[in-house]
């Protein structure tokens, strides 16, 4: 209990650090907002009087309440480019990135696990060269040109699948595999890694001269305990997974947060930008804060340290 | 014959089993090594494509931005292209050498940047234990910004270009230096030369400077080895959504994201960019491991 009390109390400061960050970069860095919004043609008197209207004239730490007030009520102002409330913006896309985040979370753990499993399994063999050929390639492929070879080979050429969208299941499966490629690749690798460090250990081979089943050992023994590290990696996996959607929705034309915030920062939209790298980064911290939770429930020495 | 111990003299050890001088820990790591094959392939590759790079003026037959409208979307081997030509008839071997360059100075750029700010900072929050907790901190906004997010917020409030994704990328970058060297300095800095170091009256930056530090150096060249890789990869991403690199410069994201539209006319200029971008990250990933590997011995792969 006390473990996830502090773990929850923590995530207080880490969301004041993660938001003046965010406050900062949007607010201080891009030149003058009240000249942005008021655009080209507008004499120094309406400039000073949008200033005003967006109480730029105060100091930093005022500011800073003020957009923290606000962001705590879900109020993130309003897109420059649509003039709608930027919650609205984004919780019309929310789903389509959530569903793509988590299929492609789902798969890469899906066969990312097993494939490092099996490698160490059967260390030295074949199929641990095969792994290892596909995680190495797999981590040095850049996203969105498996995306671009996907498109090409299974909507142009085969004309099996949709190459742009989310409005069916079968939208999902070209958007999903690319976003999850890189997480396949890195599971395995890490998943293989930590099983053969595992299966090093004294333990292991206390177990085996007990005279348990070879089955029982790989598999009661040696993944139990690597599976507590890779569930950490699972959580920063979807993080990444958050992340990637990004640029892979770009690639396949999907309308989420992801090409949402790319075209804000395209147009300047900087509210848009803002909220987004917001809500993206509060989204992360939880899933990994769900994780942490979840490891000091599994392992109990997480909870007494 | 064998001797029996208990009757012969004791004796001192032959000093010919005992080699003059002991080989370095480097001199140890680098004949592992050479003896790794996967890590030689990854040097090779690396160095083929360092090479492209510092002669793409030699090797580029055409100037990258060169547009040629007669010539549009030359599949490859055609007669004074190898690699064929884009949309706009710029000859694909020029644009692809030219974009070598661009792709190693980031690379090298955001190793610089990541390395001076990360090195130090992991330094001062592994030795000083009342430093420790704030720089964890700044450490852990940084990293609640998952993946490429953070890159693409720097990126927009600096505007976008070739210097931002440097500078992106390379904020990026500084926590993994932070974590290792942390990590090292904290299990370093109770070792008995550090303790004797203290004894014989060094000052506390001496000891971590001169001491430490440089025994931290060989994980800092596996991480930064691999932060190549990985910032190469990261700015071709940004320069493919639109908010890194601008064409008509030829960098690789960017020109995939040109050359998408044209897939199904020239698929080689969708292809070619990719292949680079993928030879050069899959070099320095195996690079890195061989480093790790010669480095550190009990490390399992």
């Amino acid at each position: 209990m006390y473990y996830a009390i502090r773990k929850l109390l923590m995530l207080i400061p880490l969301m004041l650090g993660v938001s003046f960050l965010v406050f900062l970069m949007m607010r201080v860095l891009p030149g003058d907002p009240a000249k942005t919004r008021a655009g080209l043609h507008a004499t120094p008197e309406m400039i000073e009087k949008i200033r005003q209207e967006l109480q730029l004239d105060k100091p930093l730490l005022v500011q800073y309440y003020l957009f923290l007030r606000d962001a705590v009520h879900l109020d993130f102002g309003r897109s420059i480019r649509s003039n709608q409330p930027v919650l609205t913006e984004f919780l019309i896309r929310y789903p389509n990135t959530i569903m793509l985040t988590l299929t492609a979370t789902m798969l890469f753990l899906l066969i990312g696990i097993p494939l490092g499993v099996i490698a160490a399994v059967h260390h030295g063999s074949i199929w641990d060269g095969l792994t290892i050929l596909v995680g190495l390639i797999g981590i040095s492929m850049p996203s969105f040109w498996l995306g671009l070879l996907l498109i090409w080979e299974f909507a142009v050429k085969l004309k099996l699948l949709p190459s742009f969208g989310l409005s069916s299941p079968a939208h999902m499966i070209l958007p999903a595999i690319t976003l999850a490629a890189y997480g396949i690749a890195y599971t395995a690798r890490y998943t293989r890694s930590s099983m053969l460090e595992e299966l090093g250990q004294d333990y292991i081979t206390a177990t085996r001269a007990k005279g348990l089943s070879e089955r029982t050992v790989l598999y009661r023994h040696a993944l139990r305990n690597s599976l507590l590290p890779i569930l950490s990696q699972a959580a920063l996996g979807f993080g990444y997974m958050l992340g990637g959607s990004v640029v892979i929705e770009v690639v396949f034309t999907i309308n989420g947060i992801g090409k949402l915030i790319v075209d804000a920062i395209l147009y300047r939209d900087f509210p848009i930008v803002q909220a987004g790298v917001l809500l993206i980064s509060i989204n992360f911290v939880l899933v990994n804060l769900f994780a942490d939770l979840a490891y000091g429930l599994i392992d109990p020495r997480i909870r007494l340290t | 014959m064998e001797e029996n111990i208990l009757l012969t003299e004791p004796r001192l050890v032959p000093p010919a089993s005992v080699p003059k001088r002991r080989a370095s820990l480097y001199q140890h790591a680098f004949r592992r090594f050479i003896k790794n094959k996967i890590a030689l392939l990854g040097l090779g590759l690396v160095a083929v494509q360092i090479l492209i790079a510092i002669f793409a003026s030699v090797i580029a037959p055409y100037d990258p931005l060169a547009v040629d409208m007669k010539t549009v979307l030359a599949p490859p081997l055609t007669p004074g292209h190898l690699l064929g030509t884009d949309d706009l008839g710029r000859d694909m071997v020029s644009r692809l050498a030219y974009g070598a360059r661009i792709s190693f100075g980031v690379g090298l750029v955001v190793v610089l940047i990541a390395i001076s700010i990360g090195v130090p900072l992991g330094a001062l929050a592994g030795y000083f234990q009342r430093l420790d907790p704030w720089i964890s901190f700044v450490i852990e906004v940084l990293l609640a910004f998952p993946g490429i997010i953070l890159a693409l917020a720097i990126v927009a409030a600096l505007g976008p270009g070739l210097l931002s994704v440097m500078i992106a990328v390379g904020i990026t970058s500084v926590p993994m230096y932070v974590r290792v060297v942390r990590g090292q300095v904290l299990s370093l800095k109770q070792r008995d030369y550090v303790v004797s170091a203290r004894a014989l009256g060094m000052s506390e930056g001496g000891i971590l400077f001169r001491q430490i530090l440089p025994n931290c150096l060989g994980p800092i060249i596996v991480q930064a080895t691999i932060n190549i890789g990985t910032s190469i990869l990261q700015a071709a991403s940004l320069s493919f959504i639109g908010v890194g690199v601008q064409p008509p410069q030829p960098e690789w994201g960017a020109m995939l994201s040109q050359a998408r539209s044209y897939i199904i006319l020239a698929p080689h200029i969708v292809a070619l960019p990719g292949i680079a971008i993928m030879s050069v990250v899959l070099g320095f990933n195996l690079l890195g491991d061989g480093l790790r590997d010669a480095l550190d011995p009990r490390f399992i792969r």
